[in-house]
């Protein structure tokens, strides 16, 4: 086979590659960095399936969230769909749902802050709500001390939101006292 | 090579006893070793030795090791992704087509640790299969960059990977799969021609019958299966009778065919399994239709498609077993079942020892014809 000049296709293949990476932890980042950030009370999750892994699942207040609460109009899929979730501090400091929109709200009250969520269709009388931060990788051996308190119920969890409404782990607090605290990068 | 290796040894044998002469013995010998490198077990363990490579890669980010800090694993990812990717560009100019496939592929399996440490990193949670997907986008990327069968191959396994990971149910947009792994299979042959890969056929091939598979029992889709069942006996009859046709058009007639027959195969288990689960009667019907192409396939192609000839072989066997089985296994006792189990697979073997001394002389006729 004839040798062909292959460098500059894989310079940019790695710079291509190297980018999208730096895209995402950048992207991610910078919800660390800017958001803002909101407490929020975990719940315990079925407890066979909370260490799988080296992770920890955690759940929310918002996780499931009512149908006769959600406004706006419904989207026509049978799939996957789009949902934002408005939260408002409380007395305790820990934030909570104060309404639901099928479409982003423009008009959004002093102190509140939205999360984009998604939820499948076809749930009758509660949807169940994903927003990318039911997972908590920890490091080795960490597992098992995280899901004990958890299952206590005494764990928070604060999220950092972007100003688009994507959340993102910021912290673990137990009783106030800090577990584990993320770095930006 | 193993193959060469083995023939090289009959070759030695024949011009020792006599049977080809010097010069035909040198002349076959030069012929082998000019087919070039291909399956060779060099590189086989180059690939073998890289993917190892990636295996310690991903489970040093699957510990999430606290003993590194995060920007230094984020740095060896990328060195390693460029190494991979330059190194395997320096081995290509060099006319290396061994380790430059090898180094490519540390370089997309580096970028699949990095996405996954990203995701770690932030805790990105139900992602799995948009993160395979990202995966196997990028690899394609490489392959059609690169020129790199071996890329192709990759990203035709991540596909499938990213297929299975479709499957869980905390997935995002979890039935795009649907559509996303069609377009794959045809940006994949696509790219199967460009770089004139080889192992990377069978892969895609396999994936889209584990499409088919998936599709029917996740979504309970019946249409799926008669699809299947048409294309398949279609590349099947081509191959069967037009392969000169099916040859020039894809270069790949007797394979192309056995994995029609194949997904013909595998259609009418589904079907013969899915009555046997609802329990309704068609069930030795199907077993009939089944037994007819087991025969159809022996017939038509069976003297020179040998993976056609041996999965028709045990088609027919397992059908017959299942017939008796479920006809008169119910009526007789256990004894008396092995004493037919024991006649049937004897006559079975009478039948394939049989068979194989037609299709070899039917091989022998054609053979001369051509």
């Amino acid at each position: 086979m004839k040798t062909k000049y292959f460098l500059l296709p894989a310079l940019i293949v790695a710079l291509l590659q190297s980018g999208a990476l730096y895209a995402m932890i950048e992207k991610h980042a910078m919800i660390l960095r800017h958001g803002t950030m909101i407490t929020l009370a975990t719940q315990p999750v079925d407890p066979r399936d909370l260490l799988r892994g080296e992770y920890v699942r955690l759940g929310y207040g918002i996780s499931s969230v009512e149908a006769d609460k959600v406004s706006g109009t419904k989207p026509d899929t049978a799939g996957l769909a789009d949902i934002y979730v408005t939260l408002k501090e409380g007395a305790d400091g820990r934030w909570g749902f104060t309404g639901a929109s099928w479409q982003k709200r423009q008009d959004l009250a002093a102190g509140e802050v939205q999360m984009h969520g998604q939820t499948m269709m076809g749930a009758m009388g509660v949807f169940a709500v994903q927003y990318g931060i039911e997972r908590y990788y920890l490091p080795e051996g960490w597992g098992r001390a995280v899901e004990k308190v958890q299952s206590e119920r005494g764990v928070d969890a604060v999220i950092a939101v972007s100003s688009a409404g994507e959340a993102q782990i910021r912290s673990l607090k137990y009783n106030g006292r800090l577990l584990y605290q993320e770095p930006a990068y | 090579m193993i193959v060469g290796f083995t023939l090289r040894k009959h070759i030695a044998r024949w011009q020792r006893d006599g049977l080809i002469d010097d010069a035909t013995a040198d002349r076959l010998r030069a012929d082998i070793a000019g087919q070039g490198p291909g399956f060779g077990l060099g590189n086989v363990l180059a690939i073998l030795g890289v993917i190892l490579l990636g295996a310690a890669l991903l489970s040093l980010i699957a510990a999430n090791w606290e003993a590194m800090p995060r920007l230094v694993r984020v740095g060896l990812i990328f060195a390693v992704l460029w190494c991979g990717y330059l190194g395997g560009a320096w081995r290509a100019n060099k006319g290396d087509r061994i380790f430059s496939e090898a180094l490519y592929l540390l370089g997309a399996i580096a970028f699949g640790a990095g996405i996954a440490l990203v995701g770690q990193m932030y805790h990105l949670s139900g992602d799995v299969a948009s993160a395979a997907l990202l995966w196997a986008g990028g690899t394609v990327v490489a392959a059609l960059a690169l020129r790199s069968s071996t890329l192709v191959s990759t990203s035709i396994v991540i596909a499938g990977f990213y297929l299975v990971a479709s499957l869980e149910p905390e997935t995002a947009s979890r039935l795009s799969y649907v559509w996303i792994i069609p377009v794959f299979a045809v940006i994949a042959a696509g790219l199967i021609w460009y770089t004139g890969a080889q192992v990377a056929r069978h892969f895609l091939a396999v994936l889209v019958l584990l499409f088919v598979c998936i599709v029917h029992f996740d979504r309970d889709a019946g249409v799926v299966l008669w699809m299947t069942l048409i294309a398949g006996l279609g590349l099947f009859l081509l191959d069967a009778l037009h392969p000169a046709v099916l040859d020039r058009a894809t270069g790949w007639s007797i394979s192309l065919g056995a994995y029609g027959f194949l997904a013909v195969q595998m259609v009418l288990l589904i079907f013969q399994f899915n009555d046997h689960i609802f329990a309704q009667t068609r069930d030795v019907m199907t077993g009939i239709v089944i037994l007819a192409v087991a025969i159809a396939g022996l017939a038509l192609s069976g003297h020179r498609n040998l993976a056609i000839r041996w999965s028709a072989y045990g088609l027919f066997s397992l059908e017959v077993l299942y017939i008796a089985f479920e006809t008169i296994g119910t009526m007789i006792g256990t004894a008396g079942f092995f004493l037919t189990v024991g006649v049937l697979v004897l006559l079975l073997a009478v039948f394939v020892i049989r068979m194989e001394r037609r299709l070899h002389r039917k091989s022998l006729v054609k053979g001369a014809a051509s």
